[in-house]
């Protein structure tokens, strides 16, 4: 029988899970520490690399080589330099620089050492994950022999672990918080048993624990200068981050901590308290506040409306968070959950419910009967198409929405365009996406686009027909099609070429991880 | 006999009918068609099988002065200058037609393409045409002898625009005024710079669908036509610039002439101008900033619709004294009460949140920092 398994690759913390034999998910500890949480970090020495908690010992030692942080960069055209210790344009690179994919891929190497037989998984991803970083998650997997059954949002996936819990009662309509190591969602579903509706999703990619962690750097530095006249670290600096994260845990059950910081002019103690830290971060609070408010309006609720409120993620264990769901939403969250590992159970329990029954022992069978998930569009999928400017009459090049967000997938809409001129012999095929409702073509992404061969010698206004299709698995189909000569553009919207992963691969097989 | 020369009797012949559609934002005017195109089937032997499918569209709305239709858009504009649409060579058999139970789209045309002799509610007519191929029209007729078949119909529509017999003033004083507008704003510095007098430039251009190398060397333009409108536009450039300088002209004035002519779309294209303006150094300060703000308050325009343009702007500019212009980067004014405030911040954060996944790695960088001082204008609002 194949292993269903289900990965949750974090910003700061990975994990993986299968469903036993009975159905239920198990998280895989690290062979090493027997921690069911990794560190999504990597030390590169040459072709040696080192991946988790390890890895972040070099911090101090040989920082430049130690890489993380890397599913921030997944949408951007960067490689880790090692000789810069840092992101870097990807055409500034050298050819020993590494891709966000092909640091995803070690991490996910090392997940997979701690289980047998991973041939096919189903893998998280913030909901706000644009194209380009859900195909480099794909890559990641594929690099890492990893088959990809499906990618699953992350609140999704632990809104479904929270439904199937045994003992909790999840129910109506649920608000899941997921304020994990750099991204934050909120996601609105309907539950009934173990049907979950997943109704709308907001986030924000820049916002996590490695956020909170700067602000008290910032804490420290600000604290350091008043004694010394110079910074003690860097912002974002991998190994004051390390420490930051120590002091911002005990500030979640102390009202004071103090730190013995090592800078450039010598040691110093310092003290943070609660109440400064959480003014510190009261403006990223402000942002999940504001993207709660935007939820809710999207799904036409009120805070009263919200049954029950879901915790993910572990910066959840702020109480400043909690307290701030609190004052918004008028109840307290639910407790007693484990926010760090809902994610990764979801994940298999999915890869459950995506695995052939005879691949599926007869515990797992039943404990996945009822188990049903209906996600949502994340994204408002278009095309470019020329139009005069209402407001000032001019002829312009819009963004014609054919998808709009927070559609029930698997959903197909067809919409009708014309010609624009007499002899058109050529049409700009476009696909693009964005997350809000934008008609302005600089504010959505182009995520394909080529050109259809007309006939000659027609008169303008023929009707192109394009119909946009998006399955369950996130795959976009999309059909240009000339009504007249049966001409037609067809494109699958899926991962990167086999050629391009080849050669990664052949790069990535020369490391050796520990 | 008459019968067999016909496919059909005149009660079943081709009939138009002309509504409105809306496709996404765009009204369209769609010519629609039922019946046969009774054709004399001699007549169709001798043409080859074939004809081209032509319209004209007159204003019918004084009855005694019929005036055609005219289009800014060069596809749809024959030699004359007069609006048609054509169809060339089409296939006709004897007898065909659409005989559908509904009305078939035969042509369809964007409303905004229509030029109109003048504003307001408007009886137009439709004259379609099936003519032997290569037929030729003047003034939007032909001879009797190319027609193979005709019909018309009318359509009744509110031209909000000016027309263009009623523009043989007006327009062309609004652009110039626009045109000092821009200049005007140029110069808030105390000069105008070479890029956002580009920026006029451009404007006009576009205006008048010239190229950029026409404009800056008129010699290799032979239309007298053009040539006349270039002379025209540089002498009001640089009278504009002059008066401005010395002060004979103010913003307040200009503003005014504008509020006093102009229709809402021009006030738009007039705020498309500032925007080029006063990012044409890719750079936005406080004064440029709170300069723009005044003037679209004045121009009395939705600042709804003025901010979703700005965006634009503020996307792809560095913003300068940032830390001092937080809230007129949203405009928002003293006047707002903090529900308005709270309310508006996190459309904003929402509107620039969404952009931080744009792959135009400027745009990106923008809307992060926008996300951050949306969140911090909240937090100091304490919404």
């Amino acid at each position: 029988m194949t292993k269903v398994i289900g990965i949750d690759l974090g910003t700061t913390f990975s994990a993986i899970a299968s469903l036993d034999d009975l159905g239920n998910p198990e998280v895989h500890p690290s062979i090493e520490d027997n921690r069911r949480i990794t560190a999504s970090a990597v030390f590169v020495d040459g072709k040696d690399v080192i991946v988790g908690d390890k890895a972040l010992n070099f911090t101090l030692e040989k920082p430049k080589q130690v890489i993380t942080f890397a599913k921030r960069q997944m949408e951007n055209d960067v490689v880790f330099s090692i000789s810069q210790g840092n992101w870097i344009d990807k055409k500034d690179g050298s050819s020993e620089d590494l891709t966000p994919a092909q640091v995803s891929s070690l991490i996910l190497k090392k997940l997979k050492d701690y289980t047998s037989d991973v041939k096919r998984a189903v893998i998280t991803v913030p909901a706000m994950f644009a194209e380009k970083a859900r195909k480099a998650t794909i890559e990641a997997a594929n690099l890492a022999g990893i088959e990809v059954i499906e990618l699953i949002n992350e609140p999704t996936a632990a809104v479904l672990h929270y439904a199937s819990l045994p003992g909790v009662q999840i129910g109506g309509r649920v608000m899941i918080y997921d304020l994990g190591g750099g991204t934050f969602d909120v996601t609105i579903a309907e539950v009934k048993n173990k049907k979950v509706d997943v109704i709308t999703s907001r986030g924000d990619k820049f916002l996590g624990g490695k956020d909170f962690d700067n602000e008290i750097i910032k804490i420290l530095n600000k604290k350091y200068i008043e004694k010394f006249s110079v910074n003690a670290f860097q912002e974002y600096e991998i190994n004051a981050l390390k420490k930051a994260e120590e002091i911002k845990k005990n500030l979640s059950i102390k009202d004071r901590v103090s730190a013995t910081i090592t800078g450039p002019k010598g040691s110093l103690n310092i003290e943070i308290s609660r109440e400064e830290f959480e003014e510190s971060i009261q403006v990223f609070i402000e942002k999940t506040k504001m993207l709660i408010e935007e939820a809710l309006e999207a799904s036409n609720m009120n805070p009263s409306r919200i049954n029950q409120i879901l915790l993910v993620g572990g910066s959840t264990r702020i109480p400043l968070v909690v307290e701030s769901i609190k004052a918004i939403m008028g109840k307290p969250p639910l407790k007693g959950v484990n926010v760090d590992e809902a994610v990764v159970c979801g994940a298999a329990i999915y890869a459950g419910l995506k695995t052939e029954d005879k691949s599926l022992s007869d515990g797992q069978k039943e404990k996945l009967k009822q188990v049903e998930l209906t996600d949502v569009c994340n994204f408002y999928l278009g095309t470019l198409a020329i139009t005069t400017d209402p407001r000032t009459r001019r002829q312009i090049v819009y963004n014609s929405i054919i998808i709009n967000r927070d559609e029930k997938l698997p959903i197909s809409v067809t919409k009708s365009y014309y010609t624009t001129h007499e002899n058109q012999t050529e049409l700009e095929c476009t696909v693009t996406q964005s997350e809000g409702p934008e008609e302005n073509r600089e504010f959505v992404n182009l995520i394909h686009s080529q050109i259809l061969k007309l006939p000659p010698n027609r008169p303008a206004s023929q009707k192109i027909d394009i119909t946009y299709s998006y399955d369950v698995s996130g795959i976009i189909h999309c059909l240009f099609f000339d009504v007249d000569s049966g001409s037609q553009h067809e494109i699958e919207l899926n991962p990167v070429s086999t050629k391009q992963i080849d050669e990664s691969k052949k790069i990535m097989q020369e490391f050796i991880i520990e | 006999m008459v019968k067999e020369e016909y496919f059909f009797d005149l009660d079943n012949e081709l009939f138009l009918n002309i509504t409105k559609k809306k496709i996404d934002q765009l009204d369209y005017i769609c010519v629609q068609g039922m019946g046969g195109m009774n054709i004399e089937k001699n007549r169709l032997k001798l043409s080859n099988y074939q004809g081209d499918f032509v319209i004209y569209c007159d204003d019918i709305t004084e009855n005694k002065n019929v005036v055609q239709l005219e289009t800014k858009l060069s596809d749809y504009k024959d030699s004359d200058g007069l609006f048609f649409l054509r169809r060339n060579n089409i296939k006709i058999e004897w007898g065909s037609g659409y005989f559908d139970e509904d009305f078939k789209i035969i042509f369809l045309i964007a409303e905004n393409e229509l030029v109109l002799p003048h504003k307001g509610k408007r009886k137009i007519r439709f004259r379609f045409y099936i003519v032997k191929s290569g037929s030729v029209f003047k003034k939007g007729n032909t001879s009797q002898e190319n027609i193979l078949f005709e019909t018309t119909a009318h359509y009744l529509m509110d031209y909000n625009r000016l027309g263009y017999l009623d523009k043989v003033t007006k327009v062309d004083e609004i652009d110039s005024w626009i045109i000092r507008l821009g200049l005007a704003l140029a110069n808030a510095t105390g000069s105008i710079g070479k890029a956002e007098l580009g920026k006029v430039k451009q404007w006009i251009e576009d205006k008048n669908k010239w190229g950029l190398n026409e404009f800056y060397h008129p010699e290799l333009l032979d239309d007298q036509e053009n040539i006349k409108k270039k002379a025209y536009y540089n002498q009001l450039l640089k009278d504009s610039f002059d008066k401005i300088r010395e002060k004979k002209l103010t913003l307040s004035r200009i503003v005014k002439k504008i509020n006093e002519n102009a229709f809402l779309n021009e006030k738009y294209d007039a705020i498309n101008l500032l925007l080029n303006i006063v990012s044409a150094d890719n750079k936005l300060g406080k004064e440029e900033n709170e300069l723009l703000a005044k003037i679209v308050r004045s121009l009395e325009v939705d600042e709804n619709e003025f901010n979703k343009m700005k965006e634009k702007v503020i996307a792809t500019v560095d913003v300068i004294d940032e830390d001092e212009i937080d809230e007129t980067l949203f405009n928002i004014n003293a006047k707002m009460s903090k529900d308005e405030k709270c309310k508006l911040l996190r459309k904003e954060y929402s509107r620039w949140n969404a952009q931080t996944n744009n792959s135009d790695i400027k745009i990106k960088t923008r809307a992060k920092r926008m996300v951050e001082i949306a969140a911090r204008l909240r937090s100091k609002y304490k919404c």
